[in-house]
This record gives structure tokens, sequence and C-alpha cells, in this order.
């Protein structure tokens, strides 16, 4: 019963365009179900002929011809709800078929042999099959219950005297009972349809739901990779429109720095103009120096720009090679502080040779700038393959990275408080947008005081994962 | 060769500056008298055009073109492109000056048909000389005293 009370409140929660859908739904399953009813009726004509020949000789030609009759309009209603006229009325199809049907399997009987004839069941049998086949409203199905009751109690009538009344009102109340059995069960079967299509729409606006998410984060994707290269652009026409005024700032000093030289020669000088002439050469030394700063900056932020705008052909890359002459170039740095180095076993890549050289050469270079006064200088270089993907390391027993700066220092700019170490603060920025243009990514595993491990991931060329070689180790 | 005195080196340079640097280096080196500078794309061309019409020969046009990338309205591409598809100056020397030594530049300089190419800021000398050389200006080249052609091939300017 609780179904039932439901029922109103929930086909009210329904938007309207949900109530049309569901309506049209129920429509198309009442004009299945009702050719389903006629070809049900048409095929159990044969029956009734042969227990007619059994119970009523007597009438059997009788009988014979209204059993034909009712397939006649079975096969046209079938007919009219198989048109474009089905499509319209399927409910008062369904109601005229199941008046006719009750009609000749039950009625006429009736009519003929009086009310005690045991084909009243054929009225049970049609309000229950009601019940099951046709999701039909209230009202339409109290039609055809009123019509069918109706045609037992005025078939009886119109037979003749009811002599046993309590047998007649006994069929009449299995009729009703049966009436009030179909009845709640389509109001139980419509409310569990109900339920059935709103858990139905509520998945399918899950599904669109998501389908609209993911539509949106590839938009975003795709926004955030415009934003991206229109950042690379403008990173580097900014780096070279700020060049161009630059260029002026040195030459032009340079130039000074050549007039005042000149100067000097022609004029004889007193003590107090070559105070003068040496602050001004001093002033000139202090722009260059800055100038030559700041073109350091732009050239940093220029590559940083190129990563993205400039494409190199990509290759088979040979890490262990390319680390040893890395080494090399370092080698007088190295020797003057006592820097030892271990190069591992080194697998070879996929990638764009000159920039790996570039990321490599900058770890290097990184872990020898911080290397700092420890007692233990040692650099480590290797890799390990797995899952199909390489990661490759520089280890350092530098002074390490404070948790809280392990990953602000990939970012542009971004040093560490050591105003002694030289650099722009691009180094491991050049690092990452190298890796990351690989489709790899670079991570720092480092704890204060025990050293620093950069880690990147690269893809291995594949039969780079078969070679094995003993670590070999260098100072 | 013959000619070199009377042609001249042609400069287009938006930024006053860098054409005042350039004419000074060669100023310094006996070359600056020959500097004509144009301060734009757009006016360049047009002056290459009169120079060809009114002379009727390209002999009479400049023997070095020096170039500069980024300039406003029209780049040192598309006027590179012009003047190779100019029969008159299909052959004259064109040197691109660029601010940066983006290599996609350089290449594109020397796909359209550059003679070389500068980047700035320019050593004094070594640009002068390769000013000289490619120009046909070596008899006109007044290096200071303790340089000479042979010492300063130009390889640090000029790529």
């Amino acid at each position: 019963m609780l179904l039932l009370q439901q029922m109103p409140s929930q086909m009210a929660a329904l938007e309207p365009e949900q109530r049309k859908r569901l309506e049209e739904e129920t429509r198309r399953l009442v004009r299945r179900r009702t050719v389903v009813a006629c070809l049900l009726s048409i095929s159990i004509a044969p029956l009734y002929l042969l227990s007619d020949w059994f119970l009523y000789p007597e009438h059997c030609l009788a009988l014979g011809c209204w059993r034909l009759a009712g397939v006649v309009l079975a096969a046209a209603i079938l007919v009219a709800v198989r048109s474009p006229i089905g499509e319209i009325h399927p409910n008062r199809l369904g109601q005229l078929l199941g008046i006719e049907v009750g009609l000749v399997v039950s009625g006429i009987p009736v009519l003929l042999v009086g009310y005690q004839s045991p084909y009243y069941v054929g009225f049970i049998l049609i309000i229950l099959a009601m019940a099951l086949l046709m999701p039909w409203p209230t009202p339409a199905a109290l039609t055809v219950v009123a019509a069918l009751l109706t045609m037992y109690v005025g078939a009886a009538i119109a037979h003749g005297r009811i002599d046993r009344p309590e047998l007649f009102l006994t069929n009449v109340s299995f009729i009703i009972t049966a009436s009030i059995v179909a009845l709640v069960g389509m109001r139980i079967g419509a409310a569990l349809r109900l339920r059935e299509f709103r858990t139905r729409c509520a998945m399918e606006d899950t599904l669109r739901h998501r389908g609209e998410l993911a539509k949106a984060l590839e938009q975003q994707t795709k926004q955030l990779g415009v934003v991206n290269q229109e950042m690379e652009d403008l990173l580097y026409v900014a780096s070279h429109d700020l060049r161009a005024p630059l260029i002026n700032v040195q030459g032009f000093s340079r130039e000074l720095q050549l007039a005042l030289g000149e100067l000097r020669r022609e004029r004889p000088t007193s003590p107090e103009s070559h105070a003068l002439f040496a602050d001004i050469d001093q002033s000139i030394e202090f722009i260059l120096t800055a100038a030559a700063r700041m073109d350091g900056l732009i050239g940093s932020l220029l590559n940083v720009s190129r990563i993205a705008t400039r494409t190199n052909p990509t290759e088979v890359v040979p890490l262990g090679p390319m680390v040893d002459k890395i080494i090399d170039t370092f080698r007088y740095q190295l020797d003057q502080r006592q820097i030892t180095v271990a190069i591992g076993n080194l697998p070879e890549v996929i990638g764009d040779s000159l920039r790996l050289n570039q990321a490599i050469r900058n770890l290097v270079d990184n872990a020898i700038k911080y290397m700092g006064d420890r007692p233990v200088r040692r650099i480590e270089i290797g890799a390990s393959t797995q899952n199909g993907s390489c990661a490759c390391y520089v280890r350092d027993s530098g002074p390490g990275v404070p948790k809280a700066k392990q990953e602000v220092i990939f970012r542009l700019f971004h040093r560490l408080e050591n105003g002694a170490v030289p650099g722009e603060g691009l180094g491991l920025t050049l690092v990452r947008k190298i890796i990351e243009k690989h489709g790899g990514r670079v991570w720092l595993e480092a704890c204060e005081e025990r050293g620093s491990t950069f880690w990147f991931t690269l893809k291995p060329a594949i039969h780079a994962a078969l070679t094995a070689a003993m670590p070999r180790s260098e100072s | 060769m013959n000619n070199g005195r009377a042609r001249s080196i042609l400069l287009v340079e938006d930024d006053d500056g860098h054409a005042r640097l350039l004419e000074k280096h060669l100023d310094r080196c006996g070359l600056g008298d020959r500097l004509v500078r144009v301060a734009d794309g757009e006016e360049a061309i047009r002056y290459l055009g009169n120079t060809r019409t009114h002379a009727g020969s390209s002999s009479f046009g400049p023997g070095l073109i020096l170039l500069d990338i980024q300039m406003p309205r029209c780049n040192g591409f598309e006027v590179l492109t012009r003047i190779r598809e100019d029969p008159a100056y299909q052959y004259t020397p064109v040197i691109m000056l660029t601010s940066t030594d983006s290599q996609r530049e350089i290449d594109q300089a020397y796909r359209l048909g550059a003679s070389g190419y500068v980047v700035k800021p320019v050593d004094a000398f070594a640009f002068a000389e390769r000013v000289a050389k490619l120009g046909g200006f070596l008899d006109v080249l007044e290096l200071p005293d303790q340089l000479s052609v042979g010492t300063t091939d130009g390889q640090p300017a000029v790529g």
C-alpha cells in the first residue's frame, strides 16, 4: 500500500518532459501488449470450440459461429492496433478487445445456457489477464471490469429466471474479487514501473553529467595547452625585446669607456679629475656588470621558451657516453673541489639528444654548485628501468634541500637563499621543462644533511633494458 | 670589386641606438662614410626600388645590405624575400642582424638566401672585417695596428 500512496506524489515530482516520456513509453507498451492479447485470444479459439462440443452439443453451431465472429473481430482489432490508429488510441483498442473477448468467450454462452455455465470463469480469466498484460490507468481498467460484470449479470438475467440466487451471487462475488485483485495489482505494477523509470532517468542523468564533465575537462586541457603556448610565445617575444635595449646599454657603456680613455690620454689630469675619472670608470663597470647579468637572465629565459617552440629530431640517445662527455667538461671544477663521480649503468633512451644533454648538464652543474664544504664530496649518476619506463638519478652528497623547498625549486627563478652560489635560478626549471617535454617527470628526494637525489623518467629504447654492465667508477 | 669605392652599405635597422653603435664600429674601420641607414623594412624596399630605377643598373645599388630581423611593419625576413626576388639584388650580399642566437631564425635566414648573420652586440673589428670581406671593401678597411685581417677571422661574431 505504501507504493500506492507514493504514486501520486512521485508522479507529481516528475519533470513535464519526463512525464511526457513516461506516457509515451506506456502508450507503446500498451500497443505491444494489445497485439499479444489479440494473438492470444485468436489462438485459444479452437480450444473453446472443442469444449463447446463436449459441454453443449445442442448449441455447438451457434457458439461456433460466435467464436468465429470473435476471431474475426480480434483479427480486425489486431490490424487496427498495428495501423496508425493503434498509435493514437492503444488504450481504447485494448479495452475493446477485452470487452469483445468477454462477450464471445463468456457473455454469449451465459446468455444461451444461463448463469450457472462454467464459462463465467472466462470473465475472471480476462480480468486477471488484463491485470497481467496491460499497464492501464485505473479508469480504463475499471471500465472493462464494469463492462464485463454488467455483461454477466445482464446475460444471466436475460437468459431467464435465476433459480439459485446464492450460486449467482457467489459467481458475481468471484468476479468482483478478481477485479479488486486485478486493480490493486495494476496499481502496484504502475508504481513499480514508475520507480524503475525514475531510476533509469537518474542513471541517464548521471551518465550525461559524466559525459559533460569529461568534455569540460577535455576542453580545459585544450585551453591549458593554448595558454601554455601563449606563455611560451610571450616569454620568447619578451626576452627578445628585452635584449634590444640591453644591447644599447652595453654598447654605449663601452663607447663611454672608450671615450673616457681618449679623454684621459688627451688631457693631463689633476688629482681631482683623476678621482672623478676613476669614479666614472667604476660606475660604467657597474652598469656593464649589471647588463651582463641581465643578459644572462634573458638568455636563460630564451632557453626556457625555446624548449617549447623549437623541436629537434627524436632519436635513440645512449645516456652512458653522453654523461661521460658531460663529466669530462666539468673535469676541472670536479678536480679542483675534489668531488668523486660514480656513473652507474645507464640505458639508451628515446629523445632529443641536445635537450637531454642540457638537462643532465644542468643537474650535474647544480650538484657541483650546491655541494658546499662537506667532508665527503660525491656525485652519483645512475638509472633503474622498470615497467617500460626508465628512471635516472643524479645524487649528490651536498647539504640537501629543506622539505618546504623541494617543490618550489623547479619553479621559474627560484633559488635557495645562498648568495654565494652564482646562477639565475632557471637551471632546474629548464630540466623540468625538458623532461616534461619528453613525457617524463622529475622529482627530488632529499633530506636535509644527507644530500639530494634528482630523479627523472624517460622512455627507454627497446633493447636498452637488456644491456647490463657492471657499474663503473671514476674520480 | 673595381667599383668598390662607389658602392654603399645599406643598414636596415629600426633601433636608433643599435644603428648608431654599428655606425661607430664601421667608422673606426674607415667604412662609416659608406653607410646609408633606413629605419624599417618598407623604407628599405622603397630605397632599393628607387636606386635601381634611377641608376638603371644594379651596379649603383648598395654593395652590401645589413638587415635587422626584428622590425615593425615589415620584418627582415620579408625584406630578404623581396630582395632575393628582385633580379637586380639577387646576388647582393645580405648580413642578417639578430639579437638572439635562435637557431630557428638563423636557419630561416639562410633558407631565404642570407649571406651571413651577426648576433648583436657585435665585436667592433670582427664586425667591420666581416662587412668588408662580404661587401668587397677590404681595400678601404682600416683596422688598428695590432689587428690584421689574418688574425681576426671574424668567426666570433659571424656564423
